[in-house]
């Protein structure tokens, strides 16, 4: 029984272990089941969790490139306080570093967490976002005169999850950079004109009927008014070129300034040309009418004895009027004397062969050899041949008495006191008339209505007209400004002219003829005669004189009254002015040091000589920051709206005008237009923002002219404007000439400067200012340097465009945030 | 001895229990790390990029011309004393032929 119950026992035990094998299977098979799906549920779930969080990352890292350009446009040219400003314009060449090396770069952002983006993102994930920006700088500008770049900027932003940095999304964009510093050379002027002007002695054909000095009545002007340098070596240059001169016989094809008293009286370099800037008259003889017309315009006034002149003797007045009559007259009152002596009637007044056999008549009725009458006679009768005395005895004492008594005098004035400079026709004023004063303008001795002057330089020769050029008086621009107290530097070959008037003065004197007599020698007025007429003329008023005339800095040794023309422009200011040369060195330049000597070229370095000509503004055109195929493009595109806010960013290139901006009231930025061919209109148009600013506007024309076109009498331009032709250069062919129609405005003010080919101011047709209008070029201190500090603002001569598309972009996942 | 050690069992699971709640306050409250701003002035902070500079229309002033009591200019650059050659003109107008001409 108990051996039943041992074998029981044990099937029983044999039986539980086999259960719990079964069961620790199929719990052990539960296990792995469980873990396998727990592991594959998490996989899905975390791909799923990282794919939205690239997605995420991926939009806010595209969200902080976006705030980083932002950021860059918003600083890069309107914030100079800002870091990215500064590292921009670190591209440009400094004394240091003349000519970088390129390709560089430049960290223009190393690290940084774009705020508003982070802001964004922390509305769900704690995430986190870095951006940077690298500016590669590989292209300079291929001209010299051009401080321009091209390059890249690379913006990167990388975004990643706060606790999950092995997932990151880095998003990378390039944008194009233009960069330019819009300085020039041309910059330096406040006018230049490379053609032949005749309207630079400006004069109105309607003159102020009221005008409260006759000569002060010169109302159709230019003004140039130049920075003021307030002691530095900057001051403003004009340049007076003298391309297209008319095609004339004259050796000198120069511009000639006309000075004029009432503006130029209180300038140093009046004072210093004649000594002082009272007004005097000539003196007269105790003998002359108190009603004889008293010329009080001399701004210097002198006298001479003929016989301490040199150079000019007094056989050279044996065929001069005044002296011949007055010895026919002698010579008459002889041959009436011999008749009156013989008892029989006197003859009529002869002169020259005439009155040879009038002698020979009185000597054969008076028949006595010892009467002095016929002693005269005789003399007459033996030596005279024709109405050439010089052999005549009695001649030779009278010639004598004159060198003995010829007071020689001399005065310097200016055009408006000798011609009426406003009125059509430059008429000789009356004052001017009278033989003292006639050297010039007298229009009774042969010369048309004109005056000898006149005439003279309207002669044909060598089947040219000699000159007319000359023969254009007035007045001069103000080149001072407006009070007359702001330096320029005058280039090109423009001289000072102021005239001349002189006359042997009237005496009276006893001649020890073999009966002494009285005699009378009235004036003798030493009219104008070209130069090149010496030989033929054979005239003491070509002889050069053995004394300089001249009170000071210049030369005049001619008897004849004359244009005094070979003094420089620039001595009219009479004192040193401080500027740089053609190298850029510190000089101070004087222009009394040599007188006559003008700069005839426009300022360039050592070793370079070109021609006003061929000055212009080279651009590289890869180095726009815009390039528009018309002009509407452009307008479209930068004027949006009303079209009267003009938007500018840098170098923009239109390929073809014309360009109308006679609707845009203001602009904005800081630019330069460059047309390649078509005309600009202009009407008032000035700086958007407060002034001193750093915005500046530039137009450039290479085939065209800016025309005003403005519905206002008064127009007012905020700009450089340049109409230079660059192909062809030079030509003679108004339509080839950049050119500024005023359009007959009243007054036209440009705060900037003008550098045009031709510029005409007073042409007919209602193209040039109206009658009475004015043209102020005033130079703006932010185009004439546009790194200026005005008061305490410092402008900025740099314009950084960044490009509004992306040439590149990429995405990079994946990655760990180190 | 039982009693004893599901004592020490408990005190163990306690301390744990205080050492996460601790660590997961403070781990909440630390600052992110602190980023290296290149601008001076933080971003977000800063006037918006329109706002940095707002034009200001003065029509009322029309054609006057200001005055400036202290004016100074720096010496001129040095491409400011550069003068295009003739070749440089040549240069222009050849490329003008290329770059110059637009295509839309």
């Amino acid at each position: 029984m108990p051996q039943q119950i041992s074998e029981s026992n044990m099937r029983i035990s044999h039986r539980r272990g086999f259960i719990l094998y079964i069961v620790i299977t199929v719990l052990l098979g539960l296990a792995i089941m469980a873990f396998a799906l727990n592991t594959f549920k998490t996989g899905a779930v975390t791909q799923l969790s990282r794919n939205v969080d690239q997605n995420r990352l991926a939009l806010l890292a595209q969200s902080a490139n976006a705030e980083v350009i932002a950021m860059l446009k918003s600083h890069v040219n309107l914030n100079p306080s800002s870091q990215i400003f500064t590292r921009f314009r670190s591209v440009f060449p400094t004394e240091t570093n003349p000519n970088p090396t390129l390709p560089f770069t430049v960290d223009i952002i190393p690290v940084f967490e774009p705020q508003t983006t982070v802001q964004l993102a922390k509305v769900g994930y704690n995430l986190k976002i870095r951006s940077s920006a690298v500016l590669t700088v590989y292209r300079r500008s291929i001209y010299k005169s051009m401080s321009a770049y091209n390059g890249y900027i690379d913006i990167v932003s990388k975004a990643w999850r706060e606790g999950a940095g092995e997932i990151t999304m880095e998003a990378h964009e390039r944008r194009d950079v233009r960069l330019v510093d819009l300085r020039h050379t041309l910059d330096k002027y406040a006018l230049f004109v490379k053609n032949y002007s005749n309207d630079y002695n400006s004069t109105s054909p309607t003159p102020d009927p009221n005008p409260p000095d006759e000569y002060d009545n010169t109302i159709r002007r230019m003004i140039i008014e130049g920075v003021n340098g307030m002691g530095s070596h900057d001051v403003s240059r004009v340049f007076i070129g003298t391309d297209n001169y008319p095609d004339c016989a004259d050796p000198r094809k120069d511009i000639f300034f006309d000075l004029f008293y009432p503006e130029h009286k209180d300038l140093k370099g009046f004072t210093e040309i004649f000594g002082g800037n009272q007004l005097a008259s000539f003196p007269f003889a105790p003998e002359t009418p108190t009603s004889y017309p008293v010329f009080n315009r001399l701004f210097y006034r002198s006298k001479n004895e003929f016989t301490n002149l040199g150079g000019v003797s007094v056989n050279m007045f044996i065929k001069n009027k005044q002296v011949m009559n007055e010895y026919e007259r002698v010579i008459n009152l002889a041959a009436d004397a011999c008749k009156v002596q013989a008892g029989v009637a006197t003859e009529p007044y002869m002169v020259a062969g005439a009155l040879k056999d009038k002698c020979g008549r009185s000597i054969a009725k008076l028949n006595n050899p010892n009467a002095y009458s016929q002693m005269m006679c005789q003399d007459f009768y033996d030596n005279a041949d024709g109405d050439d005395y010089s052999a005549c005895e009695e001649f030779k004492k009278l010639l004598v008495t004159c060198q003995q008594n010829w007071i020689y005098r001399w005065g310097y004035t200016d055009a408006a006191s000798l011609w009426k400079i406003d009125l059509p026709g430059r008429a000789p004023r009356t004052i001017t008339l009278p033989e003292r004063y006639a050297g010039l303008s007298n229009i009774s001795m042969g010369s048309g209505n004109y005056g000898p002057y006149m005439a003279e330089y309207r002669e044909q020769k060598d089947g040219k007209p000699y000159n007319p050029e000359r023969a254009r008086v007035g007045a001069m621009q103000s080149f001072y400004g407006p009070d007359n107290d702001i330096p320029v530097l005058i280039e090109g070959k423009a001289y000072l002219r102021f005239f001349k008037l002189a006359y042997l003065d009237e005496f009276t004197a006893t001649v020890p003829f073999v009966q002494p007599a009285p005699v009378n020698i009235r004036v003798i007025t030493n009219t104008f005669l070209r130069k090149d007429k010496r030989d033929d003329a054979g005239s003491y008023l070509l002889e050069p004189l053995g004394v300089n005339l001249a009170p000071n800095l210049f030369g005049d040794s001619l008897m004849k009254s004359r244009a005094i023309d070979t003094l420089s422009a620039n001595v009219l200011w009479g004192d040193k002015i401080k500027c740089y040369d053609g190298d850029g060195q510190e000089i101070e330049f004087d222009p009394l040091a040599n007188p006559t000597s003008v700069i005839e070229k426009p300022a360039q370095p050592s070793g370079s000589n070109v021609a006003a000509t061929r000055f212009g503004r080279a651009v590289d055109f890869k180095n726009a920051s815009w390039n528009y195929i018309s002009a509407q493009d452009f307008l479209d595109e930068r004027a949006p709206g009303d079209g009267k806010l003009l938007y500018l960013d840098g170098f923009m290139y239109i390929m073809a005008g014309d360009l109308d901006l006679s609707k845009v009231t203001h602009f904005q930025g800081k630019g330069l237009i460059y047309i390649a061919r078509g005309n600009c209109k202009l009407g008032s148009i000035e700086r958007l923002n407060a002034k001193p600013t750093s915005d500046s506007l530039r137009i450039y024309l290479r085939q065209g002219d800016f025309i005003i076109s403005s519905p206002d009498d008064e127009v007012f331009i905020e700009a450089s404007l340049a109409a230079l032709y660059d192909d062809p250069q030079g030509s003679d062919d108004p339509l080839q000439q950049g050119s500024i129609i005023l359009n007959n405005r009243k007054l036209v003010k440009i705060y900037g400067n003008l550098l045009v080919d031709s510029l005409d101011l007073e042409v007919s047709g209602g193209s040039a200012l109206a009658d009475g209008g004015v043209l102020h070029i005033i130079h703006d201190p932010g185009i004439y340097n546009a790194a200026a500090t005005l008061d305490s603002t410092e402008l900025d001569p740099y314009h950084i465009s960044i490009g509004p598309v992306k040439t590149s972009f990429a995405y990079r996942a994946g990655g760990e945030e180190s | 001895m039982d009693n004893a050690r599901w004592m020490v069992i408990l005190s163990v699971v306690v301390s744990m229990m205080l050492t996460l709640t601790l660590l997961n306050r403070y781990a909440r409250s630390q600052r992110p790390e602190t980023p290296v701003v290149v601008e001076e002035t933080s971003q977000a902070a800063a006037p918006r990029a329109t706002e940095v500079r707002r034009p200001q229309v003065q029509r009322s002033s029309r054609g006057v011309i200001p005055t400036y009591h202290k004016v100074s200019f720096p010496k001129p650059a040095a491409h400011t004393f550069a003068v295009d050659q003739p070749k440089d003109a040549e240069k222009m107008k050849e490329s003008l032929k290329v770059e110059g001409n637009i295509i839309r």
